[in-house]
């Protein structure tokens, strides 16, 4: 331990820490460019400079160790000082690019600029020209004027992803960060090097030029890409998602997440193909129907249509398809739905890419909420019966009528073979699928990124998830959204207030409406009533809210294995 | 390939260096020797010799300006223009050399035979102005006609 000062302030602290360490703990902001908590120390940006009594020169906060008696100053005029210089130096050759800078908004350079730059500058020779619009990669793409050289992005790919890729060629001003010749940035991690560039220099090559920052709004999520759950943030703007990035849980996914869940978990929200209000196939042809046969109706239309149907079968004749892609709550009460019903015949899918994962953050198995179904829906008290068991059944016609949540069974066509023989068939669907085309009746269900929840990751971690898209029943501001500058202080006809809503209900109050329909009587106003049901009648989940969960989430009481066998898809 | 002589020597050198990171240095050195300059084949060739990632020595070779990156003529003429070959006409050398080889300053012949470099202070101040040829041929206190001698008895050669 070391006893030291640092503005005034006495701290107590491991002596193995450096000066910036111990500061950022102690909520005393060091700013700094190349540092980062999980990168090894490179020193070369000078930003940290701060005055250590005693010390001829001021030192590098980020590779200082603490030592007993040390006093920083991390304001001295020295300091101030030394601070404005380095500032000066790093925009001698940075272009004025902040107009259509990608980077604006949440730029380091930016913001230290306002904060330790005089914002005058000396230079007045040509800046040096560097390439602009480099393809690092399938992902991202480098403007090498804007480039720092911190060497951040070339210590990831090294250190963190183990994929060295990365590397600054030439010297002094002429230094540019490439990759070798014909090679690529294309490690499954390369867009975290974009979330750590501390300027616009590598920018998304997904995202770029979509929006401003300030024009979106952020809410703290989780991926549902894998069992991993990486915990991220979800940047909309006129409802509609524009790009995700990863959040800090130390537990979870440390800073990173992998460009598969950054790239593919969110596109399915404003797709063409959404399933915008619940469907119904109608005999006939009718005006408003879709190619394969359905209809839109109204709510009430469908669930009475769901509810009488499920009336007019055998408890033995009905069975159900749960979710892994559904949350804990949406899984609870389908299960209770089944349980009342007096069906046994449960399954649920399991997504597993068998070889796609690594020892960093990608699992094999896709779906966010495996270890949760289980959990929560197929446990020792229902023993599921498999799927392929429920299949035979139907080829054999002694199953009639399939109840399935948010999954896709049909999307193997030996499988669709035997859906298309059912008597009756609902479906809750976000989008158009090889399923829905089969179903009588598909409840149009929100999607993750429109409704509370929570999963359960591999490790048993359960998460929530929060509502980033309004569907139509929603409103922003008064359903406690995240609201971006647009949102705010837009009005009802501005451009950026008029992206599609569609008319979606989170699989929970579809199923509750649902039970209420056939004669139960569910109180469960919010899906956090859910929630609170599981954690009172569910052992692993005893004592846990959704105010405890929070934004790291919390683990569960048991870590048995559950034995239900489920079933590769 | 580097040569059977230079490979042996680099079994020598491996004894000298803690790490192939530091060996890198000599072994480039050896093969711009054998080659002239290195390329990125011979670049990819030293790293897997030496177990490195290519953009490593990518990054080396690019860093020291020692280091040719493209090919080079037979006579690399490097004339220092720093401070004291400056002030005693080197910049005058440097403009003569290039016209009468007809090349720009990083340029080579199209016969491959010169190739012009402008560079940093070379150590031979007390003697300036100098150029260096090759990896270590000094010829210093020039003045025109020396310049133009030499080139002559290179262009012969
Ligand atoms: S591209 Fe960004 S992260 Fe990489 S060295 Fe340059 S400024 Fe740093
Ligand atoms: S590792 Fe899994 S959870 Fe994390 S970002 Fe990738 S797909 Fe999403």
């Amino acid at each position: 331990m070391a006893k030291i000062t640092i503005d005034g302030k006495q701290l107590e602290v491991d002596n193995k820490l450096t000066i910036i360490q111990v500061a950022l703990e102690h909520g005393i902001a060091i700013p700094h460019f190349c540092w980062h908590p999980r990168l090894s120390v490179a020193g070369n940006c000078r930003i940290c400079l701060v005055e250590v009594e005693k010390f001829p020169k001021l030192v590098i906060a980020c590779a200082t160790q603490v030592t007993d008696g040390m006093v920083v100053k991390t304001n001295s005029p020295k300091v101030v000082n030394a601070r404005e210089a380095v500032m000066e130096f790093l925009l001698i050759n940075h272009p004025l690019d902040c107009p259509i800078c990608d980077e604006a908004g949440e730029c380091k350079l930016q913001d230290y600029a306002y904060k330790f730059s005089e914002g005058v500058s000396r230079f007045d020779f040509e800046k040096v020209r560097k390439p602009k619009r480099v393809e690092l990669g399938p992902n991202v793409m480098l403007d090498v004027e804007r480039c720092i050289m911190c060497s951040r992005c070339v210590r990831f790919c090294d250190e963190i992803a183990k994929k060295p890729q990365l590397v600054f060629i030439q010297r002094a001003d002429h230094v540019e960060l490439t990759t070798f010749p014909g090679e690529n940035l294309d490690h499954p991690y390369s867009m975290n090097t974009i979330d750590l560039c501390p300027v616009g220099a590598l920018t998304s090559r997904d995202f770029r030029f979509k929006a401003r920052v300030w024009e979106m709004s952020s809410t703290d999520t989780v991926c549902p890409g894998c069992a991993r759950g990486c915990n991220m943030k979800m940047w909309v703007r006129n409802n509609e998602v524009l790009r995700l990035t990863p959040r800090y849980n130390p537990e979870v996914n440390d800073y990173w997440m992998c460009d598969y869940g950054r790239l593919n978990t969110f596109k399915y929200v404003n797709a063409e193909n959404r399933i915008k209000a619940p469907l119904i196939r109608k005999e006939g042809v009718l005006a408003n129907q879709t190619d394969s046969g359905l209809v839109e109706v109204g709510w009430d239309e469908a669930i009475a249509k769901v509810a009488s149907e499920l009336k007019s079968f055998d408890e033995d004749e009905i069975a159900g398809l749960c979710s892994a892609f559904a949350t804990n709550e949406d899984n609870y009460l389908f299960v209770k739905l089944m349980n009342m019903l007096g069906v046994k015949n449960i399954a649920f899918l399991q997504h597993l890419i068998e070889g796609d994962e690594d020892d960093i953050l990608i699992r094999a198995d896709k779906t966010p909420n495996n270890r949760g179904v289980r959990e929560v829906g197929l446990t020792s008290s229902i023993n599921g019966s498999g799927w392929e068991i429920i299949l035979r059944r139907i080829d054999e016609g002694t199953i009639k009528a399939l109840y399935v949540i948010d999954d896709d069974p049909g999307a193997d066509p030996r499988v669709a073979e035997t859906l298309a023989r059912l008597d009756f068939f609902v479906v809750h669907a976000s989008n158009e699928n090889d399923t829905t085309k089969l179903a009588d009746v598909v409840l149009s269900s929100s999607t993750y990124a429109e409704k509370h929840g929570t999963f359960t990751n591999f490790q048993g971690r359960v998460q929530r998830i929060r509502p980033a898209v309004t569907t139509a029943e929603q409103d922003r501001a008064l359903d406690g959204f995240a609201m971006s500058r647009l949102d705010k202080f837009g009005a009802h006809n501005d451009r950026w207030m008029q992206g599609p809503k569609c008319d979606a209900r989170p699989t929970w109050r579809i199923l509750t409406c649902v039970a209420n329909a056939l004669g139960a009587k569910w109180k469960h106003n919010t899906v956090e009533d859910v929630f609170n049901e599981i954690a009172a009648t569910t052992e692993s989940f005893k004592g846990m809210s959704y105010m405890k969960l929070g934004l790291r989430g919390m683990l569960l009481k048991t870590k048995v294995e559950v034995v239900a066998a489920p079933i590769h898809a | 390939m580097l040569s059977e002589q230079n490979l042996k020597k680099l079994e020598e050198l491996k004894k000298r260096y803690p790490t192939t990171k530091a060996l890198l240095l000599p072994v480039l050195w050896m093969a711009q020797e054998q080659f002239g300059w290195i390329s990125l084949d011979t670049m990819k060739y030293v790293a897997d010799l030496l177990n490195l990632p290519f953009h490593h020595v990518y990054g080396v070779v690019t860093f020291y300006t020692m280091f040719n990156s493209k090919p080079i003529g037979k006579y690399h003429i490097q004339v220092c223009t720093n401070v004291s070959c400056m002030l005693r006409g080197a910049e005058n050398i440097r403009d003569h050399i290039c016209r009468r080889l007809n090349v720009g300053i990083n340029e080579t012949t199209p016969d491959r035979t010169f190739t012009v470099t402008e560079v940093e202070c070379l150590g031979s101040c007390g003697t300036a102005p100098m150029v260096q040829v090759n990896n270590d041929e000094y010829y210093d206190n020039l003045n025109l006609e020396k310049v133009n001698k030499l080139l002559e008895d290179w262009s012969k050669k």
